[in-house]
């Protein structure tokens, strides 16, 4: 349950939350443009950067899922999806028309992901963002959304499933078979990790 | 819950139950309790889990030039644009 943005610690219901920020965003309010582009811009753009493997285009993406957010917010009505989920789902069908048209020179986003590190083992950590992204870049694109969604970007189930359009038992299926397929690539490279 | 249902939950899911939904928590500890074969399938998935999130926290990490240029560079232009097209 997210708070009313404007009011701090009073729970409100989720729906009248994002409703309320919808109008606000609606009606130019520089708040609650800041409160949407702060909740959500960081997860979006990681979104796209992983789909995309390319961080130019992932700044492009997110400017224009948010941009697309404010002609949205107008005809906002209440209803099962989130603001959240919808951002999503706009983010990820711009990605798949990049995808389809895209020409650019691949560029791998593991190298500038990693560079903040101090706390990790940068040689063990670089090996494995380096194999998760390679795993992951095998997997058919709604598997790939899936796994991002609800394990880096902390969707429910429900609000993945709103996001990539199919059922939740769907979602769950998507869900299972990425896991089992990483797991089988990951198994082969960190053999002292997993199925020890 | 048995062996199959609990692995193919952890299939879903992950090995954080928190996750799992909520009707098939109490049963899942309940099998981890009283099942070893769970409790391994449960550690292999924890040990998947931990290099998942590795990764990803790699793509959070607040001071990794992703995150302090990108990030940064979006929300500035986002908020020229919006004030731009819509003058607030």
């Amino acid at each position: 349950m997210l708070i009313d943005y404007k009011d701090k610690g009073k729970p409100v219901n989720r729906a009248d939350s994002d409703t309320s920020l919808m109008q606000a965003i609606s009606v130019n309010d520089k708040d609650a443009w800041h409160v949407v582009i702060g909740l959500y811009a960081s997860s979006v753009s990681r979104y796209a950067a992983w789909i995309l493997r390319d961080q130019s285009a992932a700044e492009d993406i997110t400017q224009e899922t948010f941009l697309r957010l404010t002609k949205k917010a107008a005809t906002w009505t209440p209803g099962p999806t989130t603001v959240k989920a919808w951002l999503f789902r706009v983010a990820r069908n711009l990605c798949i028309d990049r995808l389809r048209t895209r020409k650019e020179e691949y560029v791998n986003v593991a190298a500038p992901a990693i560079a903040g590190l101090d706390s990790l083992d940068i040689d063990k950590a670089i090996d494995i963002v380096t194999s998760v992204n390679k795993s992951l870049n095998k997997l058919p694109e709604r598997q790939k959304s899936a796994l991002i969604l609800v394990h880096f970007e902390g969707l429910t189930g429900a609000e993945a499933a709103q996001a990539l359009g199919v059922s939740i038992d769907a979602t769950e299926s998507l869900l299972a078979r990425a896991r089992r397929r990483i797991r089988k690539d990951l198994t082969n490279v960190f053999p002292d990790l997993i199925g020890r | 819950m048995n062996y199959q249902e609990f692995k193919d939950q952890l299939d879903t899911w992950g090995a954080d139950i928190r996750k799992w939904p909520t009707t098939l928590r109490l049963d899942a500890e309940n099998l981890l309790i009283s099942c070893p074969k769970a409790l391994n399938a449960f550690r292999d998935a924890a040990a998947l889990d931990a290099i998942l999130n590795t990764a990803g926290e790699a793509h959070k990490n607040p001071n990794s030039k992703f995150q302090s240029s990108s990030v940064k560079k979006i929300v500035a232009t986002l908020l020229n644009r919006n004030q731009t097209h819509f003058p607030l």
